[in-house]
């Protein structure tokens, strides 16, 4: 069982804020997904092993200098920017 | 049958040109948009630049590439430079890509004319597509029930005939569920076979773009088309063409059947696999028995680890460099905290808590870790499984289209169970595809899905074609909407 303290934990490493009102709501549903979750405590996996695990082939490219975006092209998605830079501007 | 292949010879004998093609297409999408909100955007400068340039290879006489100047949805998680590319999420809702996804380059470079953006579940998390936050789309076959998800849109689409076919993505389901609910072919192919350059992330290690068509011999038409190895994606290795083998006989053909996949399945799905499986074996193929275990525990496998790679994968959303950023805050930290708790909806965030919980200290070994090991088991489950047949056939999805609005009144645990018969196809990385095989109450679509080797979507496409033969394309139902060429 996730504790409203844990989940208050769990959203601050998360970058979300849980207000007091949602907590209640969100340490709910958070329960009852982890109680699905710990079905997998209970199945047997020895004998397997995750680094000798065969997953898709990894083919890395050869390493060389290949042409970037310009600057201004990427700044364009920021909501605000000057002079070559992302800007955030607080309250103050 | 193949629809790809009908419009294309109404281009090639000029009984239509393509930018006549397109604005039919156009204003069936702009039309029916309204009560199926199957796109999110429609792209008509983009599709009217395509067909121009088609009919002007079509004036010279050049011969037309396979999908050139074919009207087709992408998915709103693939990066189009220049046209939004939302995921279907208020964090993204303004966002121009400033480059291609591979996918959208390769058929951009054939003049392959882009309708529209497709609607989804936001960041592709959900199976009907009411995670939306441009709102669900609508089931073609039935207008009061959900396309389902996450590419609802596409197969909403495709379905409607807005679109001759899509381009999805399938994360644990995702091309295939909504493919199964609106009477649609949907493949999900091997991972690796298809680039994810430009597909935005949910869980990397799963992800993988597929088309949904019409039929089967248009989903290798389209993945022929797509599939190709990319420096982009270490991931990526591309497959062979499979196109021009699809009429292969089945007989001594080797099916797998693995009994778990039918448990807990509605009763009129279960009497169309059945009888799907009688017309195999009357085609000469031979019904074996094999033993999948692991889909007992498969969902929550699958959502252990889809979410710990969507909480490390969404992490990069923090307002400062694209997507939406909240007003009104007094230092960094609050400014990322507050754009990431206004612009992602209740779904996103849910998944991104149990990814953060599952990878926190404490809880790695028990949720992760173990998660991965029976990955492996699951892997080797179905390596066996495979080595004792040439595919294995089972329900797409346990019941059809669920009503809209219905996914919202359910659990969270009790929406993830709708995937249970496609979550560890992703798991194990194979390929699949879901074909439609019989309707339902209400006149709604059932899905079969045939599961192949590695890289081997030959021997499913050739298998689905077969079926759709035999059965004369009774259950490919046209639902009369949209255009009907």
């Amino acid at each position: 069982m996730v504790t409203h303290d844990e989940v208050r934990r769990i959203a601050a490493l998360a970058k979300l804020y849980v207000s007091e009102e949602q907590l209640e709501e969100i340490t709910g549903d958070l329960n009852g997904i982890i109680a699905f979750a710990d079905a997998v405590a209970s199945v047997d996996a020895s004998g397997y092993d995750v680094e000798a695990e065969d997953g898709p082939a990894i083919r890395l490219r050869p390493d060389v200098t290949a042409a970037s975006y310009e600057p201004e092209l990427i700044l364009k998605n920021a909501m605000e920017s000057g002079d070559g830079f992302f800007v955030v501007r607080g309250r103050g | 049958m193949s629809r790809i292949k009908r419009i294309r010879s109404l281009l090639t004998s000029k009984q239509i040109s393509c930018r006549e093609l397109t604005r039919l297409y156009l204003e069936a999408a702009e039309r029916e948009n309204g009560r199926l909100n199957a796109f999110i955007s429609i792209t008509a400068e983009t599709a009217m630049e395509a067909a121009a340039k088609t009919d002007e290879k079509l004036s010279r006489g050049e011969p037309l590439q396979a999908l050139e100047g074919i009207p087709f949805v992408l998915k709103d998680n693939i990066s189009t430079a220049g046209l939004k590319t939302t995921c279907a999420s208020r964090m993204l809702e303004n966002y121009v890509p400033v480059f291609d996804a591979k996918v959208w380059g390769l058929l951009k470079s054939q003049n392959a004319v882009l309708i529209g953006k497709g609607n989804m579940d936001e960041f592709a998390m959900g199976s009907t597509c009411e995670n939306s936050y441009f709102g669900g789309a609508k089931n073609p076959m039935n207008l009061e029930h959900a396309a389902g998800g996450s590419s609802g849109g596409v197969a909403a689409a495709v379905g409607a005939n807005l679109s001759v076919y899509g381009i999805g993505s399938d994360t644990g389901g995702s091309i295939r569920e909504p493919a199964s609910f609106c009477g649609v072919v949907g493949l999900k192919p091997t991972y690796g076979a298809v680039s994810r350059n430009g597909l935005i992330a949910y869980a990397s290690s799963f992800d993988q773009i597929g088309p949904i068509t019409a039929c089967a011999e248009d989903a290798a038409l389209v993945l022929d088309a797509i599939s190709e190895r990319d420096e982009g994606d270490m991931t990526s290795a591309g497959t062979g063409k499979t196109a021009g083998s699809l009429n292969r006989p089945l007989r001594g053909s080797r099916i797998g059947i693995a009994p778990q996949f039918f448990e807990g399945v509605s009763p009129e799905v279960a009497k169309a696999l059945q009888e799907a499986m009688s017309l195999y074996r009357a085609l000469g193929a031979e019904l074996v028995d094999c033993d999948l275990p692991g889909i007992g525990y498969a969902l929550p496998v699958y959502y252990i680890l889809a979410c710990a790679e969507a909480s490390s994968n969404l992490g990069r959303y923090d307002g400062i460099r694209y997507g939406y950023r909240a007003k009104d805050f007094d230092s960094l930290d609050e400014m990322i905290c507050k754009t990431r708790s206004e612009g992602f909806g209740p779904e996103v965030k849910r998944r991104i808590l149990l990814g953060t919980y599952v990878l926190s200290a404490g809880y790695f070994d028990a949720y992760y870790k173990k998660a991965k090991l029976l990955q492996a088991k699951i892997r080797d489950e179905f390596r066996k499984a495979l080595d004792g047949c040439d595919f294995l056939l089972a329900p797409t999805t346990p019941i059809t289209a669920i009503k809209s609005g219905e996914s919202m009144k359910m659990s969270a645990v009790e929406n993830y169970a709708m995937d249970i018969c496609t979550v560890t196809i992703n798991i194990a990385g194979l390929p699949a595809v879901s074909i439609p095989c019989g309707f339902g109450g209400g006149g709604l679509p059932i899905g079969m899905q045939l599961i192949g080797r590695h890289f081997d979507e030959g021997t499913i496409l050739n298998a689905a074609c077969a079926f759709e033969r035999e059965t004369g394309g009774k259950y490919l139902k046209n639902s009369g909407m949209g255009v009907l060429l």
